[in-house]
């Protein structure tokens, strides 16, 4: 069957950024579509343009990943767009002495949204990595289209913020990560890196559980796994309960311990756990 | 306090880095190192009056024997007076190693940063730092320490040079691993010094040298220490495996032997600090 962009979990995006194949893209788009299908894919929402995954969540860095080392990295953030400077994006690539051996880029015309495709090849790896990153897209519509797509994820990367409805970054307060092993089920998480663990989860059941209710909602917003919806007719305080229970029963390790560097956020490198979603 | 009874608080102090271990000396070239080492300190001129010897030689002697209490120095033939005298093994090497206070005062270095292009017409971003003569002669003048810093910052440029060329695959988890353990603030790059390892060691600080009296204490402080110098190149890649990412020692030894860019590095001079460092660390066990 020939390829063609209705096959890519995001031909919705690219419909409606009006995206029309040039010259060789379709082949690397093929190309991506035939990793995605083949390869582990890890999934790094409100990523900003942080690039430290494409270090980090590997096996030889972090161990406990056993088998999985991810060759497609998904990124998505709402606020950071390459508005101006398109390049921007190439040179820090550049900088961290990647090869961009191709790229697509799609924008729609206010340069708002955007999506990138690169095929890397990055300076610790001989293998070729892809990274594929939508600008000025909620990371809710990104899931939604992952989930519907029946692709699996087995690693999240998340730092500071990154799920669903919300900005944090300063303008609101963060919206926090831990409730991403709700999606488990529909995206087939196996592991999460994060820097918010059971000490953060606490934290936040001390000081704002009337969010627990808000944040649920999110993972429903892109959820269909009917469990998460039972959940929210509980009562408030079984709610709490019931999340503090199963947030808390996952299983972590912290990773840079005994002064090894396993994983490195310049803001967090001290808290990055890594959850074992079972 | 008289300036033997400094000199005594000096050599016990320091417990005198400058002897290299399982090394005998006499009592006699102690005490001719001690002179050139601190001048101010030795004057012949002031005398005991029981037996007329020079003060700091007395007190020279006196040191010894508080350090050989210590089991820091030991008589080669206690029986005998004067004769040899040996450092202990394991206390006399002047150990250097990756702290944050070096780290701190190597990435506040005065610096700028520039673009550059490589050889991949990449462009990519390079902080460079430099010292002025000025900023060199106040380190020297802080004695054996600002000495092994300068050493330590060249050395460290060094390290930071190996990892950018040869081993690129592990730059960026140096870069992050030193800037988390050791620095407060977040770093893109190691800064690095503009020219060749022999530029600053044999040029830009010999000029500095040549014109400071403390020229021949600065020389053998840092002859003396050549061996610490060394490994102190060696414990940060040693650190690197420990903690960061994998090295292999024999491999870099080859790369700064053999690779045309580090030839470049070192001075072909025999006499040239910057050979001797070179020469040092080939054959450093």
């Amino acid at each position: 069957m020939e390829f063609s962009t209705d096959q890519l979990f995001f031909s919705s995006m690219l419909k409606e950024l009006e995206y029309k194949p040039k010259n060789n893209e379709l082949s690397l788009l093929k190309e991506l579509y035939d990793e995605m299908a083949n390869m582990a894919i890890s999934y790094y929402p409100s990523s900003g343009a942080d690039i430290n995954d494409l270090f980090y969540a590997n096996n030889k860095k972090v161990e406990l990943l056993g088998e999985l080392n991810p060759s497609v990295f998904i990124h998505s953030d709402y606020l950071h767009t390459d508005l101006n400077s398109p390049d921007n994006f190439d040179k820090d690539l550049r900088l961290h002495r990647i090869n961009i051996l191709g790229s697509v880029k799609v924008f729609d015309k206010s340069k708002l949204k955007s999506i990138y495709i690169y095929k890397l090849k990055t300076p610790i790896s001989d293998e070729f990595k892809w990274l594929v990153l939508f600008w000025g897209y909620y990371n809710e519509e990104v899931l939604i289209d992952l989930i519907n797509s029946k692709i699996n994820v087995p690693l999240i990367y998340t730092v500071c913020d990154g799920i669903t409805s919300g900005w944090g970054a300063g303008y609101t307060p963060s919206i926090p990560t831990i409730m991403y092993p709700f999606l488990a089920v529909d995206l087939g998480i196996k592991y999460i890196i994060t820097e918010q663990n059971s000490e953060h989860i606490k934290s936040f059941i001390e000081q704002k559980y009337d969010q627990f209710r808000t944040w649920l909602n999110n993972v429903l917003l892109v959820s269909k796994n009917p469990s998460i919806k039972s959940l929210l007719e509980l009562s408030n305080k079984e709610l709490e309960k019931e999340l503090i229970i199963r947030l808390l029963k996952i299983e972590e390790e912290f990773l840079n311990t005994n002064g090894r560097l396993r994983c490195f956020d310049y803001r967090f490198t001290d808290h990055m756990v890594i959850k074992n979603i079972y | 306090m008289e300036s033997y009874q400094i000199l005594k608080k000096n050599l016990i102090e320091s417990k005198m880095s400058w002897w290299l271990e399982e090394t005998e000396l006499e009592l006699k070239q102690i005490q001719s190192i001690v002179s050139e080492i601190y001048p101010n300190l030795c004057d012949s001129d002031i005398v005991r009056t029981d037996n007329g010897e020079a003060e700091w030689k007395h007190y020279t002697r006196l040191s010894l024997e508080t350090l050989n209490k210590k089991g820091i120095v030991k008589k080669v033939n206690p029986t005998k007076r004067g004769g040899l005298w040996v450092k202990n093994k394991n206390i006399s090497i002047n150990y250097l190693k990756i702290t944050s206070s070096f780290i701190n005062e190597y990435y506040d270095l005065p610096s700028y940063e520039r673009n550059t292009f490589n050889s991949m017409q990449y462009n990519f971003f390079k902080k460079e730092w430099y010292l002025s003569k000025n900023d060199i002669a106040s380190y020297i003048n802080k004695g054996s320490s600002g000495i092994d810093f300068l050493w330590q910052a060249i050395i460290f440029n060094l390290f930071s040079k190996i990892v950018y060329y040869y081993h690129k695959k592990n730059y960026k988890y140096c870069s992050d691993f030193i800037g988390w353990r050791f620095y407060e603030f977040n770093i893109q790059c190691i800064p690095i010094f503009k020219g060749k390892f022999k530029n600053f060691v044999d040029e830009y600080l010999l000029t500095v040298l040549n014109k400071n009296k403390k020229n021949k204490y600065i020389t053998d402080h840092s002859l003396i220490n050549m061996n610490s110098y060394c490994a102190f190149l060696f414990s940060i890649f040693e650190l690197m495996n420990k903690d960061c990412c994998e090295f292999n020692i024999e491999e870099i030894i080859s790369e700064i032997k053999n690779y045309d860019e580090f030839k470049d590095e070192f001075s072909d001079n025999p006499k040239s600090m910057s050979y001797i460092f070179k020469n040092t660390l080939l054959n450093y066990k």
